[in-house]
C-alpha cells in the first residue's frame, strides 16, 4: 500500500491499513499502543484497519500535533484511547474522508493529567453515516480542552455526535465550538454535555453551537447539556440554529453581491475560522477542497 | 444622476409607514431629512435600497428615469444606490476586506478582474483617512465593532464603492466629537456633481460638517416641510412642535387602520 500523496513529504507517518502497518516514524507500536513524545507532527492514516482498539500515550512534557485521517470503504467501528500525561500538549486534527457511503463509528476517550492541554479539531465532511463519540476526562488540576468541529451534511448523510466533557478536578477548563451546516435531507444530531462534579471549583465549561440549515428537509438537532454540581464555576451554553440570517443576506446584497455570492460568503463565514486553525498547509488545502466539494455536491448555494 | 421618489406609500406588516413621500435628489445635491423618532426616515432609505420587509403600496422610485422598485437589492446597489445603515449588520466569519473586495468586484466590467494589490492600497488609504486602525481589514465584518467603528466602516465602504446616490442613516450616532469631524470631512470630500447625498439625522452637529442644500422635515410618513439651513437651527432649538402647530398636524392621524380602544370598547372608525 502506498502513502497518500499529501503525506509523502511528512517525516512521521503511520499507516494502518487493512492488515498492514507501515510505520515511517520513530515511535513504537506494541500491542496497539502507540507512544508519542517530544515535539513533533505525526500523521496517522487509518484505512479499513482490521484492529478496532488503539491506544495512544502522549508522554509528559511533549507537544504533539497529531493528524488523524480516516478513509474507510467498509463499515468500521473504532475505539481510541488517549492518555495525555502531565504538562503535555496534544493537538488532534481529525478528518474523516470516506468516499463511499459507509457507516463509520468512532469512539475516542481522552484522559488528561495535570497541566495538560488538548485541542481537538474535527472535520466531518464525509458522506454516509457517521457516529462520533468524543469523551474528555479532565482528571487533574489545570487540564484544558478545546474542541472545534466543522460538520457539513448533504444528501442523506447522517451524523450522530456525542461530546462529553467531564471536569473531574478543580481549575479545569473546556470550550466547545461546533459549526454545523446541513443541506438536502441530511441529519445532524448532537448531544453536547459538560459535567462539573462537586468540589471542582474554579472550573470553566463553555460550549457554543451554531448551525445553518440550507434546505427544507435538512435537520440539525443540538442538545446542549450542562450538569453542574458546584457553585464557584463558570459555565455557559448556546445554540443558534436556523436558516441563513435574512439581515446578513440583505446587508451583503445591499453592497452589490449577488444572492449566490452572498450566501456562499456567509457559509464561508462558518468554515473559514475552522480552516484558519489548521496548521499543516497540505492538509488545510485538502480540507478546503473537500469543503468546496461537499458544498457543491449538495447544491448548498 | 436623478433619484425621484413619487407619491410613495409604504407599509410594513400591515402598517402604513410612508404616506405619500415626494422627493427629488440630483447629482451634486445634499439633502438632509430630519424628523421625530419613528416617522419613517429609515423606512424611506430602506425602501430605496429594497429591504424585503417593506412593501410599496403605491408610488414609484426612479433612478435616471428608470423605475427600480422591481429590481433586486444587489442590482440597485450596482446601479449606484448606497445605504449606510442605522444599524449595520454583523456578519461573523467574513472578513471586512474579503467582503469589500467582493463588493468591489461586482462593479467590474465583464471580463475584467480587480487588481488586488492596487485595491489593498486603496482600502488601506481609505481606512487611514477614516482613522480606523490597522487590524480592521482582517476583522470580521462589523462583529464586535464599537458603535462608532460600525459607522466609520459604512463610510469606508461608501468611499470604496463610489455610489451615485447615498443615504446616510444617522451616520453621526455613536460617533465621538473627533470621529464626527473625520466622517464629516470624508463625506464632504466625496461630494461631486455625480453624487446625490441624503443625510438622515437628528442633530445640527453633523450638518455643520456636511452642509446640506435642502432640509426636509418628515412627520408621520410624509415630508411636511422643506427649507434651508435656517430650518436646522430652528429644529435644534425648538424641536418639532412648532412645525406640527404650523401645519395643523395632530399625533393621531398617522395610521389608517382602525384603532382598537381595548376590550369591550367600540372601535373608532376614521
Ligand atoms: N417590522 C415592523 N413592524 C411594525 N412596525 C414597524 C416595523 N418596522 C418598523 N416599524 C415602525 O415603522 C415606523 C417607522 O420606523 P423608522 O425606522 O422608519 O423610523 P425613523 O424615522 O427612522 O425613526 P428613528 O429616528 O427613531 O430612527 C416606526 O413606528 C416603527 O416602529
Ligand atoms: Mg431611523
Amino acid at each position: 500500500m502506498k502513502i497518500p500523496k499529501y503525506l509523502q513529504d511528512k517525516i512521521s507517518v503511520i499507516l494502518l491499513n487493512e492488515k498492514e502497518e507501515l510505520n515511517q516514524s520513530k515511535y513504537e507500536i506494541t500491542d496497539n499502543l502507540i507512544t508519542l513524545h517530544s515535539i513533533d507532527n505525526v500523521y496517522l492514516f487509518i484505512g479499513d484497519y482490521h484492529q478496532s482498539k488503539i491506544e495512544l500515550d502522549i508522554l509528559s512534557g511533549s507537544n504533539i500535533q497529531l493528524y488523524m485521517i480516516f478513509k474507510s470503504s467498509k463499515q468500521r467501528d473504532y475505539e481510541f484511547k488517549f492518555n495525555i500525561h502531565e504538562s503535555a500538549q496534544l493537538d488532534v486534527f481529525t478528518d474523516i474522508r470516506n468516499i463511499e457511503k459507509v457507516k463509520v463509528s468512532l469512539k475516542r476517550i481522552f484522559n488528561l493529567e495535570k497541566d495538560s492541554t488538548l485541542n481537538i479539531n474535527n472535520a466531518l465532511l464525509n458522506i454516509g453515516e457517521t457516529i462520533l463519540f468524543d469523551e474528555v476526562n479532565l482528571n487533574n488540576e489545570f487540564a484544558e480542552v478545546s474542541i472545534d468541529q466543522l460538520n457539513i451534511g448533504s444528501y442523506n448523510d447522517v451524523f450522530k455526535v456525542n461530546q462529553d466533557i467531564k471536569h473531574n478536578a478543580k481549575s479545569t477548563k473546556s470550550q466547545i465550538n461546533n459549526s454545523l451546516i446541513c443541506n438536502s435531507t441530511a441529519k445532524l444530531k448532537y448531544s453536547v454535555s459538560g459535567y462539573i462534579f462537586k468540589g471542582n471549583e474554579l472550573s470553566v465549561c463553555d460550549q457554543d453551537n451554531k448551525g445553518i440549515i440550507l434546505s427544507e428537509f435538512g435537520e440539525i438537532e443540538v442538545e446542549p447539556k450542562l450538569f453542574i454540581d458546584e457553585y464557584n464555576v463558570e459555565a455557559s451554553h448556546g445554540a443558534a440554529i436556523g436558516q441563513i440570517d435574512e439581515e446578513q443576506l440583505y446587508y451583503l446584497l445591499s453592497r452589490g453581491l449577488s444572492e449566490m455570492q452572498a450566501r456562499s460568503l456567509i457559509i464561508s463565514g462558518y468554515t473559514k475560522p475552522f480552516i484558519n486553525k489548521i496548521q499543516d498547509e497540505d492538509i488545510k488545502l485538502m480540507v478546503e477542497r473537500q469543503i468546496l466539494k461537499k458544498i457543491n455536491e449538495g447544491d448548498i448555494v | 444622476m436623478v433619484l425621484e421618489i413619487k407619491d410613495l406609500f409604504v407599509s410594513v406588516e400591515e402598517t402604513m409607514i410612508l404616506q405619500g413621500v415626494n422627493l427629488i435628489v440630483k447629482g451634486g445635491e445634499t439633502h438632509a431629512i430630519m424628523g421625530p423618532n419613528g416617522t419613517g426616515k429609515s423606512t424611506l432609505a430602506s425602501i430605496c435600497m429594497g429591504h424585503p420587509k417593506y412593501k410599496i403600496v403605491s408610488g414609484d422610485i426612479l433612478l435616471d428615469g428608470e423605475s427600480i422598485i422591481d429590481k433586486p437589492v444587489d442590482e440597485r446597489s450596482r446601479m449606484g444606490i448606497f445605504l449606510a445603515m442605522q444599524n449595520p449588520t454583523e456578519v461573523p466569519g467574513v472578513t471586512n476586506f474579503d467582503f469589500v473586495k467582493a463588493a468591489k468586484q461586482t462593479r467590474m466590467e465583464e471580463g475584467k478582474h480587480l487588481r488586488v494589490g492596487k485595491f489593498i492600497l486603496e482600502f488601506e488609504g481609505a481606512s487611514k483617512d477614516l482613522k480606523m486602525g490597522k487590524g480592521l481589514a482582517h476583522r470580521f465584518l462589523n462583529q464586535g465593532f464599537s458603535g462608532g467603528e460600525k459607522k466609520r466602516n459604512e463610510v469606508l465602504q461608501m468611499k470604496l464603492l463610489n455610489p451615485k446616490v447615498a443615504f446616510l442613516d444617522e451616520i453621526d450616532s455613536g460617533l465621538d466629537v473627533d470621529a464626527l469631524r473625520i466622517v464629516g470631512e470624508n463625506v464632504t470630500k466625496m461630494k461631486s456633481k455625480d453624487l446625490g447625498l441624503v443625510l438622515i439625522t437628528h442633530y445640527q452637529r453633523l450638518l455643520d460638517y456636511i452642509v446640506p442644500d435642502f432640509v426636509h422635515v418628515m412627520i408621520n410618513g410624509k415630508i411636511v416641510k422643506t427649507g434651508g439651513l435656517d430650518l436646522i437651527t430652528k429644529i435644534d432649538q425648538q424641536g418639532y412642535d412648532w412645525v406640527k402647530t404650523e401645519l395643523g398636524i395632530t399625533d393621531f392621524d398617522r395610521r389608517k387602520e382602525p384603532v382598537s380602544l381595548g376590550f369591550c370598547a367600540t372601535k373608532s372608525i376614521k
